[in-house]
């Protein structure tokens, strides 16, 4: 009798809360049935028991059958650019983080067996990061539908009008464009927010990477981290939002304005106060270069640093303008 | 043949699946549950698996095609399922449909016959 019990909640524990017990109750009826069926008015045995919930098959099918439909956490629709993303994404870390080592081996030889354990172990724990939140991301699009309409002409009634337009090759987006807008923002999150100290002037002696002068504050950096996140998630946003809309539209091109109004605006925030930038850079490059700090050469470097700062807000806004300007452009252009 | 065998049942599955709807409505002018419906179409050779009509059952119910009511006084508990008004009018209707396509199909399949002859 217990295997009835068990069967029935095998089948109900897959289905919503409010027909359990229903459900339920309808099951055991129909097992009790089926068993007097069987034996007639005999003693229940367990053989009997066995063969009757044979017969009426594995409550995981059963319970598909209840739900009617199939459930997704990912659903067929949206595998394919999900394992796509996953591919790019996983494979960009890789490459990344060999870098990160590579430059470390190069700088301390010595120390390679500690910077490669140190590898293995970046590498398992922001895969599995990035794993995950590629996942959610997906997961929540699922949950939500939010497929692009594209992608989806269930909705609605579907009209031949609604049909996409055969692709310009003008105003579609290159597939190698965005993947690699992809692998650049995730070389740079690893880069900035695992390896900063590696972001700088390489400084040689003899043919040989003595050291490598950050261009960062890695003090200051640790307030900023939740910006670069920001930064780096909308920057992946936009390149996926073109691999999945895959060309130019009036859509796109504002989904494109709004994530680059809040790129400028993070830029903004990180770069606003001078701390980010590493206060000791011309210290350190006078103390491992030959540039003597009297000479001129020194001097120049140092207002080309101190100006570097501004004209990299330049260069991020006047990229930030012309992408949403030329995004626009290619969207209305006939 | 094997194959034949199996194109043949699988096809036939797919029918199957359609008529069995056709065929539950067809019997519940009286309230019957689940078991009972099971021995009722067997009677009439109709074959259907328990683990198949009972979530038919259910679905039809949501649909608003049958009512169903508990029925506690008997030794054990048992649901009820009966045609809902709506679910009458579908089944008058859908039995129209359902001879239309019948004939449709007489129509070819003896087309096909007289081909064969030839």
């Amino acid at each position: 009798m217990e295997m009835i019990e068990r069967y029935i909640y095998a089948v109900t524990k897959r289905l919503p809360s409010s027909q359990r017990e229903d459900i339920a109750q309808e099951l055991r009826g129909l097992i009790e049935d089926l068993l007097e069926e069987k034996i007639g008015n005999n003693a229940v045995t367990d053989d009997a028991i066995e063969e009757v919930l044979t017969e009426l098959g594995s409550p995981v099918e059963l319970a598909a059958k209840y739900r009617g439909t199939k459930r997704y956490l990912i659903s067929p629709d949206l595998f394919l650019p999900y394992s796509q993303m996953l591919k790019i994404i996983l494979f960009s870390i890789l490459i990344a983080m060999i870098t990160v080592f590579a430059i470390e081996t190069i700088i301390q030889p010595t120390s390679v067996v500690q910077n490669f354990v140190a590898f293995i172990g970046s590498v398992i724990n922001i895969s599995a990061q990035a794993f995950a939140w590629v996942t959610i991301g997906f997961a929540v699009a699922e949950y939500f539908g939010k497929v692009p309409r594209e992608l989806n002409f269930q909705d609605e009634k579907w009209k031949p009008s609604d049909l996409p337009p055969i692709p310009d090759p003008k105003n579609q987006i290159k597939r190698g464009e965005t993947l690699f807008g992809i692998i650049f923002y995730i070389l740079f999150a690893v880069y900035i927010l695992f390896s900063n100290q590696l972001f700088g002037v390489p400084i040689f002696k003899n043919d040989e990477l003595i050291t490598i002068i950050p261009f960062l504050n890695a003090d200051a950096f640790q307030g900023f981290i939740v910006v670069i996140y920001g930064l780096i998630v909308t920057g992946i946003l936009k390149e996926s939002l073109k691999l999945v809309i895959g060309k130019w539209t009036k859509k796109l091109a504002v989904y494109n304005f709004l994530l680059n109004g809040v790129t400028l605006g993070l830029i903004a925030i990180l770069l606003k106060e001078q701390s980010i930038w590493n206060p000791n850079f011309m210290q350190d490059l006078a103390q491992f270069s030959d540039i003597n700090a009297t000479s001129e050469a020194y001097s120049v470097i140092k207002d080309t640093w101190e100006r570097s700062h501004f004209w990299i807000v330049t260069a991020f806004s006047i990229g930030l303008i012309v992408d949403t300007v030329i995004g626009f452009y290619k969207a209305f252009k006939k | 043949m094997s194959d034949v065998n199996k194109l043949v049942e699988k096809l036939l599955q797919e029918l199957r699946r359609g008529t069995i709807t056709i065929g539950v409505l067809s019997q519940l002018e009286e309230p019957q549950y689940g078991y009972s419906l099971v021995t009722l179409l067997q009677e009439k050779g109709v074959e259907v698996e328990p683990g198949t009509l009972y979530p038919l059952l259910r679905r039809l119910e949501k649909q608003g095609l049958l009512e169903s009511k508990w029925d506690t006084n008997e030794s054990r508990p048992r649901k009820y399922y009966l045609l809902s008004t709506i679910g009458k009018e579908v089944y008058k209707l859908f039995c129209i449909e359902w001879k239309k396509i019948f004939q449709n199909m007489e129509v070819l399949m003896e087309g096909e016959n007289e081909n064969g002859d030839d």
